[in-house]
């Protein structure tokens, strides 16, 4: 029935090579996510002229796009539309070897077009939840807009943005599972090149779900520490 | 000194100020008294550009703009000389007592750390609360957060501090700890402009009151004219409703 032995030969398998893969999209998918998510946020939250809009529909259809179908057309609609593009036009480059030499770099690319469009989002709303009074204020003791978002403003929003981020990186987390259609050796992909040719499926999945719970609860209580060592001021919200 | 004039606001359709006239000297402490709802609130953000006026004149010392067409190096040159304390305090609830106090110096005038550090704790000392530089706001009594707010504004030297029913979301007995402090600024000739609901501070501290109603000033003058002799039927009837509630309630601020 349930072959113990291989699930933990699995198991093996895929802390030594799938943790590591997932480990490594989501780190750079935050390097890249974090900063340009919150500038996204901050653009939207002021409403800047032409960029708002633009953002709106690029936000809108990267948050509202299925991450499969997303793979699809990222993984392969977009690359051939290039490769297609640049031989009618004779650029004579190698658009698929541009693109997916590094299947690694290329699940980040994917991972960070909607961790983006959902980060932004999520610091707009907490930019909103800061207090008009506290911008005043600010503005009352001699401190320019500049100054007082990054003194006053930011660090607030910071501050309560880091629940729904920690939601966000774990959603982040469970997608990257989704990148072995694209041939990239994750938790899962790693799972099921083993289970495959044992046909072994149930022992495979029970193993990628043991190192998702564990893995998300470990970033669930980083957060949890995280906010309140960071909410040590008291704030309420 | 610190005047307006012909100041007019408008929300929408609805026209909040219609022309208001104010005029504090160095040293006044102007109170101006009014309902809910009359302007009071506007006319003060309007002097310090939290609100954009519509028409007006504003002096501030040697400063005279037209507040139709003011650019921001006036408006940061009209609040390097104003002082503003809220009703609801709006401190900085991510930094403590002290860097409430410090933050208008070192980023808002560049000063030195240890020189702003110096002036924010004697401005904590000054409102008495020596013993909690290093609490934050959640950590203070709404008494307590409001003598950081005026520690705040006083620290950067204002000629003029405007408070806006620094008391009003107060409990009651922590309304005379700061009604207290704001008596002992006014004694030290600091120059106020006062909106404030409590009659035994206008009535002890004021130099002038100002009798405020839909937009319009009714009436002004010293306390005892105010006080004693209301011209205005709305004047008096203002006051009867005041002064009833404060003798029902808890019997004035105690000051
Ligand atoms: N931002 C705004 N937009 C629209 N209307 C406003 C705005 N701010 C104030 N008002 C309106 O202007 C009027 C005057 O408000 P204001 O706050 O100045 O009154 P107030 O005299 O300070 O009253 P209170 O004693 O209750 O504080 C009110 O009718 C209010 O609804
Ligand atoms: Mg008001």
């Amino acid at each position: 029935m349930f072959n113990m032995e291989f699930a933990r030969a699995t198991m093996g398998a895929i802390l030594r090579e799938g943790l590591p893969a997932t480990l490594t999209v989501v780190f750079w998918t935050l390097v890249i996510s974090l900063p340009l998510g919150f500038l996204l946020g901050l653009i939207r939250f002021r409403r800047v002229p032409v960029l708002m809009p633009l953002s709106t529909v690029v936000i809108s259809f990267f948050r509202g796009t299925p991450l499969v179908i997303l793979i699809f057309l990222l993984y392969s609609a977009l690359p051939d539309a290039l490769a297609r593009l640049a031989q009618i036009h004779g650029w004579g480059i190698d658009v698929y070897g541009l693109l997916l030499g590094s299947t690694k770099g290329y699940a980040v690319f994917i991972c960070s077009t909607f961790t983006i469009s959902t980060m932004a989002e999520i610091f707009r709303s907490a930019l909103g939840a800061v207090e008009a009074g506290q911008l005043e204020a600010a503005h009352c003791v001699g401190l320019s807009t500049a100054q007082a978002y990054w003194h006053i403003v930011i660090p607030q929003a910071l501050v309560s943005a880091l629940p729904n981020l920690g939601n966000d990186v774990i959603g982040l987390v469970k997608g990257t599972s989704l990148m072995f259609y694209m041939g990239l050796k994750d938790i899962m992909g790693v799972a099921k090149t083993e289970a495959g040719p044992a046909y072994a499926y149930v022992e495979a999945y029970v193993d990628v779900l043991i190192v998702y719970v564990v893995l998300c609860f470990i970033l669930q209580e980083l957060f949890r520490h995280l906010e309140q060592r960071l909410r040590s001021y008291g704030a309420k919200g | 000194m610190i005047e307006v004039r012909g100041l007019r606001k408008s929300f929408g359709e609805n026209e909040i100020l219609k022309g208001i006239d104010v005029h504090v000297d160095t040293g006044d402490v102007v109170v101006i008294l009014g309902p809910s709802g009359s302007g009071k609130t506007t006319l003060l953000r309007c002097i310090n550009f939290l609100e954009k006026a519509d028409d007006g004149v504003l002096t501030v010392g040697d400063m005279t703009l037209d507040l139709k067409s003011v650019r921001k190096k006036d408006i940061a040159a009209v609040r390097k000389r104003t002082g503003y304390v809220f009703q609801n305090y709006n401190l900085f609830i991510n930094k403590t007592a002290r860097e409430n106090v410090m933050l208008g110096l070192t980023v808002g005038r560049r000063m030195p750390k240890d020189q702003a550090f110096a002036i924010a704790t004697a401005a904590l000392d000054r409102v008495g609360l020596s013993d909690r530089y290093d609490h934050y706001p959640s950590q203070l009594s709404g008494g307590q957060q409001q003598r950081v707010g005026i520690a705040r504004a006083i620290a950067l030297n204002p000629e003029v501090i405007l408070f806006d029913e620094p008391t009003s979301a107060l409990d009651p007995e922590l309304i005379g700890e700061v009604l207290q402090v704001m008596k002992d600024l006014a004694e030290d000739g600091m120059t106020m402009l006062v909106v404030t609901h409590e009659m035994g501070f206008a009535r002890d501290v004021a130099s002038h009151v100002i009798f405020m109603d839909d937009g319009v000033i009714v009436e002004e003058g010293t306390p005892k004219d105010i006080f004693n002799h209301p011209q205005h039927e709305r004047t008096r009837q203002f006051l009867r409703r005041i002064l009833k509630g404060e003798a029902g309630e808890f019997g004035g601020s105690g000051i």
